[in-house]
């Protein structure tokens, strides 16, 4: 008992530590968080105020198999609460779980990483101090979520019991993927290898239950993200989906306790073999840094988008089927295809990968130029606008492949599952729509990038508009200008519009003169460290 | 006694970087000639790696005028760079190339790296280029940055603190590369808190303190500008120690074989005080020069050296 008391000393202070030191990333989360939930919220209550609506709703969109797959089942959806909770699906089901691995990963291992922990466990800090700090911060924020998602929801009007329910069912499914954050905190030796095994996990876990909902399969239990609905709290709420987070939250915990007081400060549990003794003349050049740096990044992408569209490729004969049954839902839904439905919406996953990759890839070049390296490959021959371009064109060049790469897989799997060759057509003709705006993206990263380091997160913001304008422009009712800044949104919601050939020139010259002024940018200011 | 500005690699005048309102460098001066082993020492956070990245071009300078090899740091850094190498202060790698990847990264950029050099110098630092640089001991990270840059083919080595964490083995192998490098007419600027390094490989040190140059010259320059002290036991007190200018804390004590004297001489005094003191035939004379690393310190510490550096700081040529 007191060796469990002495590993956890300092504990506290480690917490306040973390707290002081991260605290905009853990306010940034909850009033994401909360403030989703509470904006759809408000949107829905004046979309679908009466009843007759909300039961249109509840035949057509509450349905269809693709809705289903893209936001989980829904439950309640005569209600406003029901319908605000499979709004929320799924965006909430890939940034939640997204942003609760992340601020796990930010409180442990990027902290061990920067060597903090090493300083600070070497005063009177016991060995599952960071960890338990890491884990205090995970339960003070989803504490915080929960409470305020309550309050937000509540004060919209929707009843007490149920948006209880249902800020408690948030608070759950966050514990459990910042628990899975903590532990792979513990596995992998940085943290990016960390956030690219999460971003595996919420990408699996999420298409596994698309798959089950998109197909009526009776197998809710089968991912973490399907139980989330299953809290039914709109609907008559469950108790099960509660008990299956925690104690899941609870093992994964006591994993990772249990490798932290096993293994070496600094260490993953995978030692590291030994590589070759020299480099290939490629790595001498910045296409190929930026390869190498770049690449484990670029193929996790690149799966992701092929499994993205390869799921959703097959639920598009689910669609068919539900059309050929019932066509007046083609109208309701405003498309010529059922499988349009599918390819719109998985599309903006896909381009959410493709502008990931090009937002990570610049991003790579703030530990480049923070830890030096940088500065020590500008002291040689190249120079920085070579280093520059070479960089930039190797992840926009990666972006645009995730991009069609996902298409490509969408397009195949459902001709395959249609027998219509359309289908591969129309998911390539988006996938090549969206290709500007997607460079687009990669030359803004590249130009926040230059500005310095602190600027790249816009990036990011960026990314998550992208994502918030794809999904959620309707229910938040966004305005026009608002939307206009998703470059997707720009040239048009492929397939469904025809493409705006105009836009695309324009973000097309758009990028190159960002692209210009970044080398500009870059070429003439100091460099921060080397 | 400096050469002439043709010779000199490295010639920088008056410079001052700016950090918002904090100066870190303050009119600095330094000036690097043609084939020498150029010492750069001052305190912690005295300016020495922000002087070097301005040299790089890594840093804009607010005022003042730098050129390496005549040309223009800033504008001309790709130029530069492809005839120098570098090895920062803060070495870091990349986590997950090996030793030997890094050495070639780095080497392929410069375009210079003579391949069967860098196998031999694998060999003399003992380095296993096999390892992930995320596994590598401190020492052992400095040795992929050496290796990397010491088998560039250049003429101009600038190299910071590029020993902090080596064991005293390495560091000798360093310093034989440095002399071996430098028989070959290659030009080495060293920043380094190590004395007996400074003292084994540098024709000539700069010093600075808090961004601006405090002497320049050689070490028997600056040794020259020191002070000296003299004890010895005599039979009768010298007549005229007094008298001397540069004499000073002269101190008698009676001594049962006649008189114990201590005093403290400048160089310029030395031959007059030593004359007078051996004329009182001495029983015992000991002449002791100020150690390297008392010398520095009178150098590095705010208040100032005791006595004049070897040469007015700032002055022109
Ligand atoms: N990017 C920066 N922003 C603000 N201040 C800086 C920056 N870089 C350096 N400084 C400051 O400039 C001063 C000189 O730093 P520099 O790194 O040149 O010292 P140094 O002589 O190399 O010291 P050391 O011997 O410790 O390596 C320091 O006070 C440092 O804090
Ligand atoms: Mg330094």
């Amino acid at each position: 008992m007191s060796r469990i008391s002495s590993q956890l000393a300092g504990t506290l202070g480690l917490f306040r530590l973390g707290l002081r030191s991260g605290w905009l990333g853990v306010a940034g989360t909850i009033l994401l968080v909360a403030g989703l939930i509470t904006a759809v919220a408000i949107s829905i209550d004046s979309l679908f105020s009466n009843l007759a609506e909300r039961q249109q709703y509840e035949a057509t969109l509450g349905e269809s198999p693709a809705s289903q797959a893209f936001n989980g089942r829904g439950y309640g959806l005569d209600t406003i609460g029901g319908i605000t909770a499979y709004e929320v699906g799924f965006l909430g089901q890939l940034l939640f779980p997204l942003l609760a691995v992340h601020l796990a990963l930010r409180h442990t291992r990027r902290e061990e990483e920067a060597g903090r922990t090493e300083l600070v466990t070497a005063t009177r800090v016991g060995r599952l101090g960071p960890l338990a700090a890491g884990l205090l911060i995970v339960l003070f924020t989803v504490t915080a979520i929960g409470i305020l998602t309550f309050a937000g929801t509540a004060s919209v009007g929707l009843p007490l019991a149920g948006a209880g329910w249902y800020s408690v069912g948030t608070a759950a499914l966050m514990l459990f993927f910042a628990s899975l954050g903590l532990v792979l905190g513990q596995v992998a030796q940085s943290a990016r290898t960390g956030y690219l095994a999460g971003l595996a996990a919420v990408t699996a876990a999420f298409l596994i239950r698309a798959l089950i909902d998109g197909s009526g399969w009776d197998a809710v239990w089968a991912s973490p993200l399907g139980w989330f609905a299953e809290f039914r709290p709109f609907g008559e709420p469950q108790v099960w989906p509660l008990a299956a987070f925690l104690v899941s939250a609870v093992v994964l915990v006591a994993g990772a306790g249990a490798i932290a007081v096993r293994r070496d400060l600094g260490a993953g549990i995978l030692a590291t073999p030994a590589g070759p003794e020299r480099g290939r003349a490629s790595l001498g050049t910045a296409m190929g840094l930026s390869w190498r740096l770049n690449r484990t990044a670029i193929l996790a992408w690149s799966v992701t988008a092929i499994l993205w569209g390869g799921v959703f490729g097959i639920l598009t004969q689910e669609m068919a089927e539900l059309v050929e049954a019932d066509p007046t839902v083609l109208e309701a839904l405003g498309v010529d295809s059922g499988s349009d439905v599918v390819t719109s919406l998985a599309v903006v996953v896909i381009c959410l990968a493709a502008t990931a990759t090009a937002v990570q890839g610049m991003g790579r070049l703030i530990s480049e130029e923070s830890s030096g390296r940088l500065g020590t490959v500008l002291a040689t021959r190249i120079s920085r606008k070579r280093l520059w371009l070479g960089w930039w064109a190797v992840v926009g060049a990666s972006a645009v492949a995730v991009q069609l790469l996902g298409c490509m897989a969408l397009g195949l799997v459902s001709w395959a599952v249609l027998s219509e060759s359309a289908a591969f057509s129309t998911a390539m003709e988006v996938g090549f729509g969206y290709a500007v705006p997607v460079v687009f993206v990669a030359a803004m990263a590249a130009l926040l990038r230059s500005i310095g380091s602190r600027w790249s997160v816009l990036g990011w913001l960026l990314v998550g508009w992208i994502a918030t304008v794809g999904f959620l422009a309707e229910t938040l009712q966004l305005p026009e200008w608002a939307r206009g800044i998703s470059p997707l949104h720009l040239v048009g919601q492929l397939p469904q519009d025809e493409l705006n050939v105009a836009a695309v020139l324009s973000l097309a010259a758009a990028g190159g003169a960002l692209l210009v002024l970044s080398v500009g940018l870059m070429s003439r200011r100091d460099l921060a460290a080397g | 006694m400096r050469k002439s500005l043709s010779e000199n690699l490295v010639q920088a005048q008056g410079l001052v970087k700016t950090f918002g309102a904090f100066r870190a460098l303050d009119g600095l001066d330094l000036h690097v000639a043609e084939g020498e082993v150029h010492g750069f020492l001052g305190p912690n956070g005295s300016g020495k790696s922000t002087t070097i990245r301005a040299l790089l071009g890594q840093l804009r300078l607010n005022e003042g005028q730098a050129d390496v090899f005549g040309l223009h740091p800033w504008r001309d850094s790709v130029e530069i760079h492809g005839r120098l190498a570098y090895v920062p202060g803060d070495t870091s790698l990349w986590p997950g190339l090996t030793g030997g990847e890094c050495i070639d990264l780095l080497g392929g950029f410069q375009g210079s790296m003579d391949s069967q050099r860098r196998d031999e110098l694998v060999e003399r630092f003992e380095l296993d280029p096999t390892k992930r640089a995320r596994a590598y001991s401190k020492g052992n990270r400095q040795k992929v940055a050496l290796v990397a840059a010491l088998s560039c083919d250049v003429e101009l080595f600038i190299l910071d603190e590029p020993t902090s964490g080596l064991d005293p083995l390495m560091e000798s192998v360093f310093q034989k590369v440095i002399a071996e490098l430098n028989r070959e007419g290659r030009t080495v600027l060293l920043s380094s808190h190590i004395l007996a390094e400074v003292e084994a490989l540098c024709d000539r040190v700069t010093i600075i303190r808090s961004g601006t140059t405090v002497s320049t010259g050689t070490l028997e320059e600056l040794r020259s500008g020191t002070l000296t002290t003299v004890e010895a036991t005599t039979g009768h007190r010298p007549a005229g120690l007094e008298g001397i200018d540069g004499v000073t804390d002269l101190q008698y004590e009676d001594h049962p074989h006649g008189v114990r004297i201590r005093l403290v001489a400048t160089h310029a005094a030395m031959p007059q005080a030593v004359a007078a003191v051996t004329a009182a035939e001495p029983t015992d004379l000991v002449v002791r020069p100020p150690s390297l690393e008392q010398l520095f310190l009178e150098h590095y510490q705010e208040s100032g050296p005791g006595v004049g550096a070897a040469e007015p700081a700032g002055g022109e040529s």
